[in-house]
């Protein structure tokens, strides 16, 4: 048996290093395989048995979101006194862990900016999370919603966002990122942007853009101009679904706007004032070609008829 | 790199990736080959970093993409059987209520699971592998070194697959 515990401790050791993006030690892993036919086997095994296990695991509950300033620092020799007065505030999470994350949320109908503090800043439109990270600035996460991100390049440390599962890396750059439902897109209006670079390793150009869509990666062309232009309240759009209109006008407007699954594919292509809608869906239906009605306590676009 | 660099690397090392997809265990390794060349060329183009690394994760997932849809093939079996008491031609979409409760047990196996390797390495397992968030970016979110990372879902690992036999064996 003691032959057996090795082989799985060894494949075990195997999935936790291959499930890392970062991992290139491909000649060792496939020398590891060489050496026995069990091995690639209980690699197999453990992996199929992890995935299974983990699928029934349900997605981390969100926690209410609190806007938190910018705690004070303290000096250092206070630290376990104060630790131990605000573990009765904070948790363990902030005590536990030497990361500072925090959430900055923007409310549907709102937009903000955030000004990191080395000059880069992130504008967030309507209905969006956004993690960011006390102690270290030059990463973010969306968790939904939309953002553009206007950062300062630094070679040694390029700024990292985290969406839906992607890393995206700056290589000096403006760039426009959102993330709804299971979609996510990516628009570059200046420098560069790598997508999941080590992995997929796609580059993505000023005038390029990227749209992620159950783990498929696309790269289209965009319109570097209407770029995050939704800042200016001007939603553009060559070719988008109603489906994705109708999101960002939720987002922008602050109102639950849904496409009716009849129209929610249709194409369209034009750009849409948001600041003249006056908050009012129905005055965006004649350039949509929908009809939009109240229905219960939301919106819904659907054909004209 | 483009696409075309991508298939010059492919060609200079063909026959190692044959030897590790049959490393793998691929009964027609060939085919598999085929399969990775297949995708090289429908691949979305852009800078690789590192071509041959690409290549052989390429290679190690279409292995485990296999394997994925054989399992998936025998739980459906399973479950149908199951549920039915044998095969049956009026398969219905909607998950039987014994499914259901199948599912439950799973789901609470894999949660005491996670409970029973401690507080960190129960989140840093829900934030790599349920939010999908890469090893070295957990590292960062937790204040930890990466090999920490790595012990603590060797751990929270481990726990998964002792709960999935157990589960099995019941």
């Amino acid at each position: 048996m003691a032959e057996h515990d090795d082989i799985e401790a060894r494949a075990l050791d195997w999935v936790v290093r291959t499930g890392s993006d970062a991992f290139d030690d491909w000649p060792a892993f496939h020398a590891w395989l060489e050496a026995d036919p069990r091995h690639a086997v209980a690699y197999h095994a453990m992996s199929m048995d992890i995935e299974e296990m983990a699928a029934t695991v349900p997605p981390v509950q969100v926690a209410p979101i609190v806007m938190q300033p910018a705690r004070r620092r303290w000096p250092v020799w206070a630290g376990g006194a104060i630790a131990a007065s605000l573990a009765l505030f904070v948790g363990y999470e902030s005590i536990e862990t030497r990361a500072h994350p925090y959430a900055v949320e923007t409310a549907a109908g709102t937009m903000r900016t955030v000004r990191l503090a080395d000059g880069s800043t992130i504008a967030m439109g309507g209905a969006t999370r956004l993690m960011l990270d006390r102690d270290d600035q030059r990463i973010a996460t969306l968790e939904r919603g939309e953002a553009m991100f206007v950062v300062r390049h630094d070679d040694s440390d390029p700024f990292e966002v985290s969406v839906g599962g992607a890393r995206l890396v700056d290589v000096g750059t403006a760039f426009d990122v959102k993330h709804a439902r299971v979609e996510t897109r990516v628009a570059v209006s200046e420098g560069a942007v790598d997508y999941n670079p080590g992995r997929d390793g796609i580059r993505l150009v000023k005038g390029q853009g990227l749209v992620v869509r159950d783990g498929k990666a696309t790269v289209t062309a965009v319109d570097v101009a209407s770029v995050g232009s939704w800042r200016d309240s001007v939603l553009a759009y060559e070719g988008a679904t109603l489906a994705e209109v109708a999101d960002d006008l939720s987002r922008a407007l602050g109102v639950d706007l849904r496409a009716d699954p009849g129209v929610a594919k249709r194409a369209f292509s034009g750009s849409i004032a948001t600041a003249k809608l006056s908050g009012d869906p129905r005055l965006a239906a004649p350039l949509l070609g929908v009809a939009i009605r109240k229905r219960g306590g939301h919106w819904v676009m659907s054909s004209r008829s | 790199m483009d696409s075309s660099g991508l298939e010059a690397v492919f060609l200079a090392n063909r026959d190692t990736l044959l030897r590790f997809i049959r490393s793998l265990g691929a009964g027609d390794a060939e085919d598999l080959l085929q399969e990775l060349w297949v995708r090289i060329q429908t691949a979305p183009t852009g800078p690789i970093a590192s071509p041959l690394s690409y290549l052989y994760r390429m290679a190690n997932n279409l292995m485990l993409d296999r394997h994925r849809a054989v399992r998936q093939a025998e739980k459906r079996d399973r479950e149908w059987t199951e549920a039915t008491g044998g095969p049956s031609l009026d398969r219905s979409e909607e998950p039987s209520a014994e499914r259901v409760v199948i599912a439950r047990e799973q789901a609470a196996l894999a949660e005491s699971a996670l409970q029973s390797v401690g507080d960190r390495a129960a989140r840093i397992f829900r934030r790599h592998r349920i939010d999908g968030i890469e090893q070295r970016v957990v590292a960062a979110e937790f204040g930890v070194s990466l090999s920490t990372v790595e012990g603590d879902l060797r751990k929270a690992y481990r726990a998964m697959i002792d709960a999935k036999r157990r589960y099995d064996e019941a």
